[in-house]
């Protein structure tokens, strides 16, 4: 009886809301979408943002724009009972207003690191109805982020990265420390050779010479955009880098990559066996 | 009456203006002359109020013009600029209106554009749109503007001055005989006119008095026929110049050129 | 420039109801036409208080601030964009020429990027209103210091108006640089976006501050409309008509600063409107502000709303900055107005 008083209690009390099954969801934000289909609800999806790519049935899905420019009418459009919002969706006025149509938002803790992901798929599993199968798939997260990152642990070599994120005004964008591109260098077995720098910054030519980095990390979309990958390696102040010298570089889509999402101990994966193919297959991974 | 008492400016380090003293009456038209940069466009901006003069006074209607507002000042006295213009393609009628204070009723106002239309010869080009006009048009309608106000500050009871800086310079013979007969009939109304001229025989023909100036001297000030004569011209331009009388009492002032002097070739070389 | 249509003072009346209709019309379609349909029986029962709670929040806490937004949007930008023509006799004047869009820019963008250093330090309830109130304050910043440039003894000097408010964009662009590179990238976007403007980001609270603000300051505008006449003769003989030139002048520039600041605070810079608004209305009434001035608030408002329907109806449920419309439709549509009347000017 107290038991289910407690629950009771820790149920009204909880902030998320207590939908037993939402049926048209709207996502903003692409690792949301991500856990959203992995929990096996994808099918009530009715809405996502521009980045949620993952997986390839949301190209069926409409589009409500960027997650911080979203529209709340255009929201109300696709008549959702929820909307999962990663922690930056706005504009607030936007939220503000589809609360007032009634709408329930959910909105997602942000992730700073890996290890809070599984916090992040248990509150979308509450926040669809499916908080069981969400600690299921929280515990099997972590078991696999610590698997795989045992894994590189071992691995030989620590190679000397750096991330692209673009290339703004002429200058490369680095990934700095605090960056979801650090903590996937650091959990691939990786040097972040930007690590003193914080946050996304431009980079003078002769900090990226002095830095020395072995292995030049991008996005897919963005090294496509830039003209290639070989059109970066062949900047000058990369090209006379060892990376650039040795044309090593490495590409991965960038949800993949950088979003956080249930896929990323694949992501850790994956960059660590571009980064050390052999020693990666020696370590299992 | 609109009186300049020692007034003298100085623009951009050089004494434009040196004691200069000129009083006009009500129903007098006077002319005022001299060389290029004498100071005659300087001494009509003071006297409207535009030029602030850094000593003596401008008194219009015995107020000195430095406190007056100039909305106040719009209705005491209106002005032709030297080159007025307009980047906008107004229609004749509405710039003509443009000087007329919201005061007028519409009724009346409309009357006086019209008035001042016909004075200037203008009645059958008032719905043209200013850009389909000639210069001489534009500058007649300009010149319809400036009585306008006119006469709208005289309806308001003010006594009414009119300020004409060059205003036939761009005008053929006709249309200057008809700007100078608008501005005598101003006079004949009662108000009191000054115009700076440069063609003598013309300020001959409707000056009660020319003032002669002289680098920003008023060297001269008289009847015509005082002072439009060889003796008091030929120092101050500098040119030789003689008389001619016609038979109706007009006069024609002649500068006697030396164009042979100055190396005059053909304009044509083969 | 030849004025076309109407120089005909009969044609005027009709044509300036023909545009109210208009912007009465876009606004209905604004206040129906969306995402969501509504048929307009329901918008009609929903605007006597007996909707769902779904079409309530729609038409009263979306749809009715954006057309409000829009109205004073429309209103701010091309009454200040035709004010500032005639003052400084220059038809490509608009209120982005004088620095005043730039100042409210780099207000606004200083929030984004540096926002968050003070906001730890700030009232909650001030947090909301910093970003608005940072681009009002650098719009009317910018005028003043513009205006205080270009004045001296006692006159204010239109060249040098002009002059000061290229450098003063220039520099307001240079520090937009240098806080967009500083910004992270989440922050580059916020204030990419904030660039090309909107209608829906705006809360009744700030529209409601924006609007009484344009609307208190468009009868300064209005009762200018003799006094901007006059300007076209030029400053000394308009001085000589009765004319406080320098009172209209600074009357103008505050009024403007106000107005186009609180606009650009709550809706981002949105061009164009400002220079083809009060173009459209030249071209189809003639040069007279009387008409002038309500004919360029008219399809101004048009401008806005038609462009704000077609952002929400383009590709919904996403919807493009409102900029982005307006700079489109404006930017070619102005080309082809300068091809077609440099084709009948003799000058």
């Amino acid at each position: 009886m107290i038991r289910r008083l407690i629950l009771a209690l820790t149920v009204s009390l909880t902030a998320l809301p207590v939908l037993a099954e939402p049926s048209r969801i709207v996502v903003a934000g692409g690792d949301l979408t991500e856990i959203v289909f992995a929990l096996g609800a994808g099918e009530r999806v009715v809405g996502v943002d521009q980045t949620s790519s993952f997986p390839a049935e949301t190209a069926e899905i409409a589009q409500i724009g960027y997650v911080r420019r979203l529209s709340s009418e255009g929201v109300l459009s696709l008549a959702p009972d929820l909307v999962i919002a990663a922690h930056d969706a706005g504009p607030d006025v936007a939220m503000e207003q589809l609360e007032a149509a009634g709408v329930t938002i959910a909105k997602a803790p942000a992730a700073t690191t890996a290890a809070d992901i599984s916090e992040k798929i248990r509150f979308v599993g509450a926040a669809i109805g499916a908080a069981e199968k969400a600690e299921d798939m929280a515990a099997a997260f972590t078991e696999d982020l610590a698997a795989v990152t045992a894994k590189t642990a071992q691995l030989p070599n620590k190679p000397r990265l750096m991330f692209i994120l673009a290339i703004r005004n002429g200058a490369p964008l680095i990934g700095g420390s605090g960056t979801s591109a650090d903590e996937m260098i650091r959990l691939a077995g990786g040097v972040n050779v930007a690590a003193e720098i914080d946050g996304y910054k431009p980079m003078s030519q002769e900090a990226i010479l002095s830095a020395a980095p072995e292995v030049i990390v991008m996005m897919e979309q963005h090294a496509t955009r830039m003209g290639g990958v070989e059109e970066v390696l062949s900047r000058p102040e990369i090209a006379l880098t060892p990376a650039g010298q040795n044309a090593r570089a490495v590409t991965m889509d960038g949800m993949l990559l950088l979003g956080f999402g249930p896929r990323t101990p694949a992501a850790v994966a994956e960059l660590a066996r571009a980064l050390q193919p052999e020693a990666a297959k020696a370590a299992g991974l | 009456m609109l009186e300049a008492v020692e007034v003298s400016i100085t623009l951009a380090g050089a004494q434009v203006l040196e004691r200069v003293s000129l009083t006009l009456e009500p129903g007098e038209v006077v002319v005022l002359i001299g060389p290029n940069g004498a100071g005659k466009s300087t001494l009509l901006a003071c006297l409207s109020g535009a030029l602030r003069p850094g000593g003596g006074s401008v008194r219009i209607d015995g107020l000195p013009v430095a406190e007056l507002s100039p909305m106040e000042l719009g209705r005491r006295r209106s002005v032709l600029e030297q080159n007025p213009t307009t980047s906008a393609p107004f229609i004749a009628r509405d710039l003509i209106g443009l000087g007329i204070p919201i005061e007028i009723p519409p009724r009346e106002a409309r009357r006086m554009v019209i008035a001042a239309a016909d004075a200037t010869g203008l009645g059958a080009l008032i719905d043209r749109p200013m850009s389909r006009l000639s210069g001489g048009e534009a500058h007649r309608a300009h010149m319809a503007r400036a009585l306008a106000q006119l006469s709208a500050g005289r309806a308001l009871g003010r006594e009414g001055w009119l300020l004409l800086d060059e205003p036939t310079a761009s005008l053929d013979l006709a249309h200057q005989g008809s700007v100078l007969a608008a501005a005598r009939r101003a006079a004949a109304e009662g108000a009191g006119v000054l115009a700076v001229l440069h063609d003598m025989t013309l300020a001959g023909a409707l000056a009660d008095r020319v003032a002669l100036m002289h680098s920003g001297r008023i060297v001269a000030c008289g009847p015509p026929g005082e002072i439009l004569t060889p003796a008091v011209l030929a120092p101050v331009y500098n040119v030789d110049i003689s008389i001619a009388s016609a038979p109706d009492g007009a006069r024609a002032i002649i500068p006697k050129f030396n164009l042979t002097q100055q190396g005059a070739g053909p304009c044509l070389s083969p | 420039m030849e004025a076309a249509l109407a120089h005909n003072a009969g044609w005027r009346l009709p044509l300036l109801g023909l545009m109210a209709l208009m912007a009465g019309g876009l606004a209905l379609a604004g206040l129906a036409l969306g995402p969501v349909e509504i048929p307009p029986g329901r918008v009609i029962a929903t605007l006597m208080g007996q909707g769902t709670p779904v079409e309530t929040a729609i038409i009263w806490q979306i749809r009715l601030p954006r057309i409000l937004l829009g109205v004073a949007v429309g209103t701010a930008l091309a009454l200040s964009g035709a004010s500032l023509q005639g003052l400084l006799r220059n038809p490509l004047a608009d209120p982005g020429l004088i620095g005043v869009t730039g100042g409210a820019s780099l207000g606004a963008v200083a929030v984004i990027v540096l926002g968050g250093l003070v906001a730890g330090s700030l009232p909650a309830w001030l947090l909301p209103w910093l970003l608005p109130l940072a681009a009002f304050l650098g719009a009317g910043i910018v005028i003043t210091f513009v205006f205080a440039l270009a004045r001296s003894a006692g006159e204010t000097s239109v060249a040098t108006l002009i002059l000061a408010g290229v450098a003063v964009n220039a520099i307001a662009g240079a520090a937009i640089g240098a806080m967009v590179y500083i910004s992270t990238d989440d922050q580059l976007r916020d204030l990419t976006f904030w660039t090309m403007g909107a209608l829906g980001g705006s809360g009744w609270s700030l529209v409601a501050a924006a609007s009484l603000l344009t609307f208190a300051t468009a009868p300064v505008l209005f009762r200018q409309s003799r006094a901007l006449d006059l300007f076209q003769l030029g400053e000394r003989a308009a001085f000589h008509a009765g004319l406080d030139v320098e009172g209209v002048k600074r009357q103008i520039a505050i009024a403007t600063a106000l107005a186009v600041g609180a606009v650009t605070a709550a809706a981002g810079p949105i061009g164009f409107i400002g220079l083809v608004a009060p173009h459209l209305a030249r071209l189809a009434l003639g040069p007279r502000h009387v008409v002038l001035l309500p004919a360029s608030v008219l399809l101004g408002i048009c401008l806005v709303l038609a462009a704000d329907l077609a952002v929400r109806l383009a590709v919904p449920p996403a919807e493009p900055p409102i900029g982005l419309a307006t700079s489109l439709i404006g930017g070619p549509f102005f080309l082809w107005l300068l091809i077609r009347t440099r084709g009948r000017t003799h000058a």
